[in-house]
C-alpha cells in the first residue's frame, strides 16, 4: 500500500468509520444480541422460547418472574448454555481480531493468531495437563487450562527472545521463529499423543476445541482478558493503518513502531491465549472472519478491528450452535463446522468482489 | 483444519520413526523357539478341578488343560468369514489386542503367550510379555518385523486389523495362522464363540468350556431375574467414559448389552458407539444411575470425578440419590470373560434389592 492509497482511505473516512457509519454497529449489535438470544434458546433439549426468554429476564435486576419451570429447565439455559454461548461469542470475537492484528502487524494475508506459537505452546501445555495422573482443581482452574496457557504463553514469549535482533523486533524474524517453534512443539505433542493411550481420543478431540463444558466460571476468567485486550488492540490498532507502510515510513511518519508492535502482540497474544486454554485450539475463525470484514467494509483498521470482534462472536455462536444441534444428542467438533460453513462462504464474499484485497 | 492435517501428518511420520526405534531397541525377546517341543498332544490330562464355583474369573488355572487328542490339522472359519487353516496345537501364540489377551490367560495359555499390544493390562503377567505395539486401525502401530522374528504358530487379530494387518501378516508370515476375532460387538453370544473358537484352536476346548458354563450360568441368574422388571422398574443409566468433551456409551456397545441385561434402561441407547455429547441432553434424560470411567488410559478418573461433583448435575436423580458409581472400563468394554464381574457389579448398583 503506498502513502497516496492510505491517503485516499483517509480522505474517504475524515472524521474515523465510527461517526460516518455508525448505523453499521448498532445493527450489528442487535444482531449480536438476538444470535446471543437465538441460540440460548436452541439446544438439543427443546425449551419453549417463551420459557427462556423468561428465565434469561428473571435474571436481570429488578425483573422478577414467578418461576414455571423446573430447576433443571433453569440449569440447562441459564447455568450450560448460556455461559456456552458467551464463552463462543468471546472466544470468536478474541480470535477475529487477534487475526486482524496479526495480518496487518505482519502485513501477511496468511497470518493468524497461531501463527506464533500460540496453539502449539497451549496444546503442548494441554496434554500434559492431560497425561499427569492427577486431577486437580485451583480455585476453579483446572489442571488443563492452567497448563495450556502457561504453554501458550512460555510459548510466544521464546519465539519473540529467539527472533529480537537487538532492540528491534524484525517480523519476518518473529514469523521464522514462530513456524519453527511452533513445529518443534507440535511434535513432542504428536510423540505425547500417540503414546498417551486410551486416552489419546481425548486429548484429539480437546486440540480440535469444543465448548461442551464452558461454564460461568471459565466465562469468568476469560471476560477480563478479551475485554482489556480488545480495547487496547482497538485503541493502538489505528496505528495498524501507517504500520501498512514500510515501517522505516511509518516511523518517519512518527510512530514508536516498536513499542506498537510489542504492545498489540502481547494484546493480541493474550487473549488468544486465554480463549485457546479453555476451549482447545479451533482453527479458520482467526482468518477467515478478518478476511471477510475486510472484503464487506473495506480494511482501514479502525473499523476493520472492531468489525471483526462482532462479527467474529457471531459466527463463532452459530458455529457451535450448529455443532450442537445438527445431530443433536450427538456433538460435532467445532472446528469441523468453522471449516465447512465458513471456507464456502469466504470463497463466495471472494469471488463476488474479484479484486484484491489486502 | 489444515493445522490438524498437519499434525495427523506428523503423527504418521512420528510413529514411524518412534515405533521403528522402539523395535530397533527393543530388549531381548522372549522369544520360545517352536518346533522341538512336544508333538502336539502328547500330554492328555484332564482337567484336575471343576471350575464351577462363583469365584470371579479372574484366576487361570496353572497349567494349560490338553484332554483331547488335536487333530492334525484343522479348518475353521473365523469371526470374519475367513477359513484359515491350523495344523497341530500352536506353541507361540501372539495377542494382537488386550480382550484376546485376557481369553489365552484365561483358557491357561499364558505360556504359550509370546507378545501382546501394549494395551494388554490384564494380567499382570501379560505386561511382561513382549509388546508388539498398540491396537490401532493402521498398521503402522503393530510391528509386523517383531512378529515375523517371533515366529508364532497362531496370531488372534481382531476386525480392526483386517484392513492392513492381516493381509500383510499372511503374506509375511504364512506359517503362521490369523484368526479374526471380533471386538467390537454388542453381543454376549459372539464373545461366547470367540471364547469356545480361542479354545478349539489352542487345545484348550474343555477349559473354554469350562469358562462359557460358568459365564452362561452366572449371566443367566440374572437376566432370568431382570427379564421379569416391568420398564418402569429399571433405572435410567448414564454411563461416560470421557468428561471434556463428554464421551457416553452409546447404542450397539458391550456397555449398552451390560446396562440392558442388568435391568437398566441407557439413556444413550438412541445414539450409536460412544457418542460425543452435552451436558443439556444428560440433565433434560435426568439418569438415575451415573456410570464414569476410573481408569482411562493412564488411570485418570476424571470421567467419574465429573459426574460426581459438577455442579450443574446435582439436580439429576443420581445425585440426589448418590448412585454415582466409578467403573473400571476394561470390565465393561473388553469382550472377554470379565463382562460377567461388571454385570454382576452393576446388577447390584441398578437393583440391590434383587441382588443382595
Amino acid at each position: 500500500m503506498s502513502v497516496k492509497e492510505l491517503q485516499d482511505i483517509t480522505a474517504e473516512l475524515p472524521k474515523g468509520f465510527l461517526r460516518q457509519r455508525w448505523h453499521v454497529y448498532v445493527i450489528i449489535l442487535v444482531i449480536v444480541l438476538l444470535v446471543l438470544v437465538l441460540a440460548t434458546s436452541i439446544g438439543s433439549v427443546s425449551v419453549p422460547f417463551s420459557t427462556t426468554f423468561s428465565i434469561l429476564a428473571d435474571k436481570l435486576p429488578f425483573v422478577d418472574i414467578t418461576p414455571s419451570w423446573s430447576v433443571n429447565t433453569e440449569t440447562i439455559i441459564f447455568d450450560i448454555r448460556l455461559p456456552r454461548v458467551l464463552m463462543a461469542g468471546l472466544v470468536g470475537a478474541a480470535l477475529a481480531i487477534a487475526g486482524a492484528t496479526y495480518q496487518g502487524l505482519f502485513r501477511n494475508p496468511l497470518a493468524d493468531p497461531y501463527l506464533i506459537g500460540v496453539a502449539q505452546g497451549a496444546s503442548l501445555g494441554a496434554v500434559i495437563g492431560f497425561l499427569l495422573p492427577v486431577s486437580w482443581n485451583l480455585a476453579g482452574f483446572g489442571l488443563v487450562p492452567l497448563l495450556a496457557f502457561a504453554g501458550a504463553l512460555l510459548a510466544t514469549t521464546t519465539v519473540y527472545l529467539l527472533a529480537r535482533v537487538g532492540k528491534t523486533l524484525p517480523m519476518t524474524t518473529l514469523i521464522l521463529a514462530g513456524v519453527a517453534l511452533s513445529a518443534l512443539l507440535s511434535s513432542i505433542v504428536s510423540y505425547l499423543v500417540i503414546s498417551s493411550g486410551e486416552s489419546m481420543k481425548a486429548i484429539v478431540f480437546w486440540l480440535m476445541g469444543s465448548f461442551a463444558l464452558s461454564d460461568w466460571s471459565e466465562v469468568g476468567v476469560v471476560l477480563p482478558y478479551v475485554a482489556v485486550g480488545v480495547i487496547v488492540i482497538i485503541l493502538f490498532g489505528r496505528m495498524l493503518n501507517v504500520m501498512q507502510l514500510d515501517e522505516e515510513q511509518a516511523q518517519q511518519l512518527g510512530v514508536n513502531v516498536e513499542r506498537l508492535k510489542i504492545i498489540l502482540l502481547a494484546a493480541a497474544t493474550l487473549i488468544t491465549a486465554a480463549s485457546v486454554s479453555f476451549v482447545g485450539t479451533i482453527g479458520f475463525v482467526g482468518i477467515i472472519i478478518p478476511h471477510a470484514v475486510r472484503l464487506v467494509w473495506g480494511s482501514d483498521h479502525r473499523s476493520l478491528l472492531p468489525l471483526a470482534v462482532l462479527i467474529g462472536a457471531i459466527f463463532m455462536i452459530l458455529a457451535d450452535l450448529i455443532a450442537r444441534t445438527v445431530l443433536a444428542p450427538t456433538e460435532i467438533p467445532i472446528g469441523v463446522i468453522t471449516a465447512i460453513c465458513g471456507a464456502p462462504f469466504f470463497l463466495y464474499l471472494l469471488r463476488r468482489r474479484k479484486k484484491a484485497i489486502f | 483444519m489444515k493445522s490438524i492435517i498437519k499434525s495427523t501428518g506428523v503423527i504418521i511420520l512420528l510413529s514411524i520413526i518412534v515405533l521403528s526405534l522402539l523395535t530397533s531397541c527393543g530388549g531381548p525377546s522372549e522369544t520360545t523357539t517352536p518346533a522341538e517341543t512336544t508333538t502336539p498332544a502328547q500330554t492328555t490330562k484332564p482337567p484336575t478341578t471343576p471350575v464351577q464355583t462363583t469365584t470371579p474369573l479372574t484366576t487361570a488355572p496353572t497349567t494349560p488343560t490338553t484332554t483331547t487328542p488335536a487333530p492334525t490339522t484343522i479348518e475353521i472359519t473365523d469371526q470374519a468369514d475367513r477359513t484359515v487353516t491350523l495344523e497341530g496345537i500352536p506353541e507361540t501364540i501372539i495377542s494382537l489386542s488386550p480382550s484376546n489377551t485376557e481369553i489365552l490367560f484365561a483358557l491357561g495359555l499364558g505360556d504359550k503367550v509370546a507378545a501382546v499390544t501394549q494395551y494388554c493390562t490384564y494380567p499382570a503377567e501379560a505386561q511382561e510379555k513382549t509388546k508388539i505395539g498398540g491396537f490401532s486401525p493402521t498398521d503402522i502401530d503393530v510391528s509386523i518385523e517383531q512378529i515375523v522374528a517371533l515366529d508364532p504358530d497362531l496370531i488372534l487379530a481382531t476386525e480392526t486389523h483386517l484392513a492392513e494387518v492381516v493381509p500383510k501378516l499372511e503374506q509375511l508370515v504364512p506359517e503362521a495362522t490369523v484368526l479374526v476375532i471380533l471386538t467390537q460387538t454388542e453381543s454376549f453370544e459372539v464373545i461366547f464363540e470367540a471364547i469356545e473358537m480361542i479354545g478349539k484352536c489352542t487345545g484348550a476346548g474343555d477349559r473354554a468350556d469350562q469358562i462359557l458354563t460358568d459365564m452362561k450360568a452366572r449371566i443367566k441368574a440374572i437376566t432370568d431375574v431382570t427379564d421379569q422388571l416391568q420398564e418402569s422398574e429399571k433405572p435410567k443409566v448414564l454411563y461416560i467414559v470421557w468428561n471434556d468433551p463428554i464421551f457416553a456409551i452409546g447404542g450397539g456397545t458391550l456397555g449398552n448389552t451390560l446396562i440392558e441385561a442388568a435391568g437398566g434402561i441407557n439413556i444413550f441407547a438412541d445414539t450409536e458407539g460412544a457418542p460425543m455429547t452435552d451436558l443439556e441432553t444428560i440433565i433434560y434424560r435426568n439418569p438415575d444411575v451415573m456410570l464414569g470411567s476410573l481408569n482411562v488410559g493412564t488411570g485418570m478418573d476424571m470421567a467419574y470425578q465429573f459426574i460426581l461433583n459438577d455442579e450443574r448435575l446435582a439436580g439429576v436423580n443420581a445425585r440426589l440419590n448418590n448412585q454415582v458409581y466409578g467403573v473400571n472400563d476394561d470390565w465393561y468394554g473388553r469382550p472377554g470373560p470379565r463382562l460377567v464381574l461388571a454385570l454382576e457389579e452393576l446388577a447390584k448398583w441398578l437393583h440391590p434389592e434383587l441382588f443382595p
